[in-house]
């Protein structure tokens, strides 16, 4: 539980380390439904570990994005790569946490954490997201914040080397929120996998990811390092002001359009510091 | 006494739960009893309960009910498990798959539009009037409501959970036995009530037409005798088995549904 230990196990990279090799290589992917383009020409690379938050308005692509990334959809045109492979020879080690937790009302708590695994495996994942003593309850038995957290268990009973989510917080209250975040950060630091997190709340976006990708009309409109130690503090003044940059860039594009903002392509964390 | 609800007054309300539905038919039951044995009503009009009990007893001791109840309980079953298990089948396929389903399904619900039983002089015509005709007369009454309710079932389970499924790497038999099955299967168990209830209203007809034997033969054999307790007695154990049928229905209902919250008890939780 405590997180000096999982400091041991992945310590935080020093500025002038090797970066880790780039996993998931995205090359002109296109997506379009009907004659409506959804993704146009996206090009992205994500490093091995890499915890990358996509963020961007109601309907600009992101789950699009994700579900193209989990191997639920195909892509209209350019190609997708994990590890050197194509993503769908490599499906298995991808998994995808949806956006509401999907959890099978018929089968208890363990059984729909070992969806597809050993339930020793269920049994361990559920042990780490917190809920060991639940799991001979019944679905309809748990609050919103546990089955999102037996979601989350089910995912990581697979041992995924990426990680998917889908605004996996959205229905929570921002207390469970917060708890949450740390979970999955520690998860993250224990396990090593690679992560990508869409999500709606810029905040948590800074909190938790290396690089926030703002996506907007099916591009990439922004790619942000946010270089700040963790574990982070939502008050942090660095922080908040990654995040003010962020707001105002999303709600700059919505008034006068696209080119709104464009001077904050890069923030100097040191520049903003008080 | 102003103390909160004890353990003591909760399982009198229980008690009191269980006896309301029973009120009604015990209240008329008596009645009934009262007229006859007054004269009121006149016994080739309507006997007794206590007639139609012992008519019943008598019947028991010198073996020809038992004999009648296992002709026609014989029937209800084999025609229900074959309608029934061809019902399952054709909705499993029809609902796993879009080309059977655009191949049978418009011919299954036209042919679901014909009251089965106006079938029966077609059947006579087939079989004549042994048990072939009676077990396929159920079985055709029973396989509509588990077809429709299976496919219905089927196709109506979450395809959230279905793709969620797929992509934790459950194809094939798996998929169909923890995802389909179990999404599907409130769906069919409303669907076996249905044919369980329409078994026995097959059965009484078409015992009532052509039987050596069975319930429905007994009540007709007892009308050209005019006795109307044995009728009465064999309409009792109708509504009997119909109500035993219904209980089995629906306690497999709360073992199978567990899951569900409307089934979930208190205890449960
Ligand atoms: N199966 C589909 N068929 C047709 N259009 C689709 C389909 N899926 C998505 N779209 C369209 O693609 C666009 C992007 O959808 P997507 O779900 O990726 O948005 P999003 O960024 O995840 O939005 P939100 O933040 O609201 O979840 C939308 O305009 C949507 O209407
Ligand atoms: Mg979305």
């Amino acid at each position: 539980m405590s997180p000096s230990v999982s400091y041991l196990r992945r310590p935080e990279p020093a500025p002038a380390e090797a970066p880790a090799p780039v996993a998931l290589r995205l090359q002109g992917v296109e997506r379009s439904f009907g004659d409506t383009p959804v993704l146009s020409n996206l090009d992205l690379d994500i490093r091995e570990g890499e915890v990358v938050a996509i963020i961007g308005r109601s309907g600009c692509g992101k789950s699009t994005l994700l579900r193209l990334l989990a191997g639920l959809d195909q892509a209209n045109g350019g190609t997708l790569s994990w590890r050197g492979a194509p993503l769908s020879q490599r499906i298995r080690e991808i998994r995808l946490m949806f956006q509401e937790p999907r959890l099978l009302p018929w089968k208890r708590v363990l059984d729909n954490a070992a969806l597809g695994v050993d339930r020793q495996l269920a049994r361990a994942a559920l042990a780490e997201v917190g809920l060991g003593e639940r799991e001979q309850d019944w679905p309809s038995q748990l609050s919103g914040g546990q089955r999102s957290r037996v979601a989350l268990a089910r995912a990581l009973a697979h041992s995924p080397q990426l990680l998917l989510l889908d605004e996996p917080l959205g229905a929570l209250d921002a207390l469970t929120r917060s708890s949450m975040h740390r979970l999955i950060e520690r998860l993250w630091r224990q396990h090593g996998f690679t992560l990508v997190l869409v999500t709606h709340d810029v905040s948590e976006a800074v909190t938790l990811a290396d690089r926030v990708i703002l996506l907007d009309h099916g591009r990439i409109d922004l790619d942000l390092n946010i270089e700040l130690p963790r574990p982070r503090s939502p008050t942090d003044p660095r922080l908040v002001a990654y995040e003010a940059a962020l707001l105002e860039r999303l709600t700059g594009e919505e008034r006068d359009g696209a080119d709104a903002g464009a001077s904050i392509t890069s923030i100097e964390p040191a520049s903003i510091a008080i | 006494m102003a103390s909160p609800p004890s353990q003591q007054s909760r399982s009198l309300s229980a008690a009191f739960e269980l006896i309301v539905p029973w009120l009604l038919p015990l209240l008329l039951l008596a009645a009934w009893e009262l007229a006859a044995d007054r004269g009121w009503l006149s016994a080739r009009v309507l006997p007794a309960p206590s007639a139609v009990i012992e008519a019943g007893w008598r019947l028991t001791v010198d073996g020809s009910l038992p004999h009648h109840l296992w002709a026609s309980t014989q029937r209800a079953l084999v025609g229900f498990a074959i309608g029934g298990g061809l019902g399952l089948a054709l909705g499993f396929l029809t609902g796993l798959s879009r080309t059977a389903s655009q191949l049978l399904d418009t011919s299954l619900q036209m042919i679901r539009n014909v009251p089965h039983l106006a079938l029966i002089p077609l059947v006579i015509l087939w079989f004549g009037i042994g048990e072939t005709a009676k077990i396929f007369l159920v079985a055709l009454g029973t396989l509509f409501p588990v077809y429709l309710n299976t496919y219905h079932g089927i196709r109506n389970v979450d395809p959230q959970l279905i793709e969620m499924a797929r992509s934790y790497g459950l194809r094939g038999p798996s998929l169909f036995w923890q995802v389909i099955l179990p999404g599907a299967l409130p769906s069919i168990l409303v669907g076996v009530r249905f044919a369980l209830g329409l078994m026995w209203l097959t059965l009484i007809v078409a015992e009532t037409i052509s039987a050596t034997d069975g319930l429905g033969y007994l009540a007709m054999d007892a009308r050209e005798f005019l006795q109307t307790d044995v009728v009465l007695l064999s309409i009792l154990l109708y509504a009997l088995l119909g109500k035993l049928a219904d209980l089995l229905a629906k306690s497999l209902e709360h073992w199978w549904l567990r899951w569900h919250p409307a089934f979930q008890s208190k205890r449960n939780r």
